[in-house]
């Protein structure tokens, strides 16, 4: 029998070089070397993402997609509306404008979804083509029309990790129409408002909020982004609080663009 | 062979910035009882290279993992035979377990499932390609 060679040094360099790269990358000292290949790597998985989403059995139909996208347009209206009605009784010092100018959204196209196995599961990630150069920073919101999509969890030069709100690690400060504050958060695989009094009166179908959650950096979640809609409320009156069940109106599968919600330079 | 190991190389790594299956286990467990060849050890630092970048996570973590990996499956090739389908599965099905696992991936046990049917496939296209007149069990 022939004897093979040893695989021995060849395994030794390798683990050598591995942990030399990951010591420079968590170092920051890769940067460079990193940014010039996600620059080709991200042109793949554009590629790879954009074929995927285009297969017959992943996209739905276009009818589908216009009816998904007037009723997007038509509760962000009802949005509108509700917010001047407060906005009419309220008084005129007190006036802001709530929701995200354009000047402060910045495109990005979806370029991964890790997590997603259509028919199996929903994705909980998405990856973004806009990273650290494009003033993309951790925390910042990702929106599409009025509606949150998700939170950026981690970013590099050209890339950045959306954290989506029905991601088990994103949780966040959010209202109904009528004012009950909650937690949402995502309990068991349900997107979950939580924390909400039970002197709260929610209902099914009300419409959920952002509360608002934006640091001194102007990085953050922007107030009255829509989160989704109620489905169904848990009250216990032996319990401290009571929670509700919530659905976002977004397809995060057949989601191509969003938009990032950048501080202001 | 070659261009069939080149296809399912790139299939892999586009198919990897779509899905969390980690397909590259697969193909590895496939490369390295095919070809016994030590340089399987920078195609598994490739790969965690590649899937690190798309996944914006610290570069090294995954081909460090990868690495280790190809090496037990070499110890194991020593004392064992390893150019059986059973194998590749079973290697297959714990390597993708421990790969979803320690990046906290989720239904892991269905994609270390899918992920072991794929690298039987791998194993018998590089097989007949490698030794076409040979049976594989």
């Amino acid at each position: 029998m022939k004897r093979r060679g040893s695989f021995w040094p060849v395994f030794l360099v390798v683990v050598f070089l591995c942990i030399l790269i990951s010591a420079f990358s968590v170092s920051g000292k890769l940067n460079f070397l990193s940014s010039f290949l996600e620059k080709g790597v991200s042109g793949v998985q554009n590629v790879s993402f954009g074929v995927f989403q285009r297969l017959p059995f992943v996209s739905e139909s276009t009818k589908v997609k216009k009816l998904e996208e007037t009723n997007l347009r038509l509760l962000s209206q009802i949005v509108s509306v509700e917010k001047l009605k407060d906005e009419n009784t309220a008084l005129s010092d007190q006036f802001q404008t709530s929701y995200p100018q354009s000047m402060q959204l910045l495109r990005a196209d979806i370029i991964g979804a890790p997590d997603f196995i259509p028919g199996v599961s929903l994705p909980d990630v998405f990856i973004l083509n806009k990273g650290a150069k494009d003033n993309v920073r951790q925390g910042c919101a990702v929106i599409i029309k009025d509606n949150l999509v998700g939170v950026i969890s981690s970013v590099s030069d050209n890339l950045s990790k959306v954290n989506l709100v029905n991601n088990s690690s994103v949780s966040f400060t959010a209202k109904t129409q009528n004012g009950a504050v909650g937690v949402i958060k995502n309990a068991a695989g349900t997107l979950t408002l939580d924390n909400i009094l039970l002197s709260e009166d929610i209902g099914i179908g009300g419409l959920v909020l952002t509360k608002g959650d934006i640091d001194s950096d102007g990085v953050g979640i922007p107030q009255d982004l829509v989160v989704g809609k109620i489905i169904s409320v848990e009250k216990n009156p032996s319990s401290l609080f009571q929670r509700a069940k919530v659905e976002s109106f977004v397809d995060f599968g057949n989601l191509f663009t969003v938009f990032v919600y950048i501080p202001n330079k | 062979m070659i261009y069939i190991f080149l296809i399912l190389t790139f299939l892999t790594m586009f198919v990897s910035a779509i899905t969390t299956i980690p397909f590259s286990v697969g193909l590895l467990v496939a490369t390295t009882v095919i070809f016994k060849k030590s340089w399987v050890f920078f195609l598994a630092f490739g790969f965690g290279l590649f899937l690190d970048l798309i996944t914006v996570r610290v570069l090294g973590y995954s081909s460090l993992m990868f690495t280790i990996f190809v090496l037990i499956l070499f110890l194991y090739e020593r004392k064992f035979e390893t150019r059986n389908a059973i194998f590749v599965f079973i290697a297959s099905f714990l390597g993708s377990l421990v790969y979803l696992r320690v990046f906290n991936y989720q239904q892991i046990f269905l994609q270390s499932l899918i992920n072991s049917l794929f690298a039987i496939i791998f194993f018998k296209l590089l097989w007949l390609k490698s030794d076409p007149h040979s049976e594989t069990t």
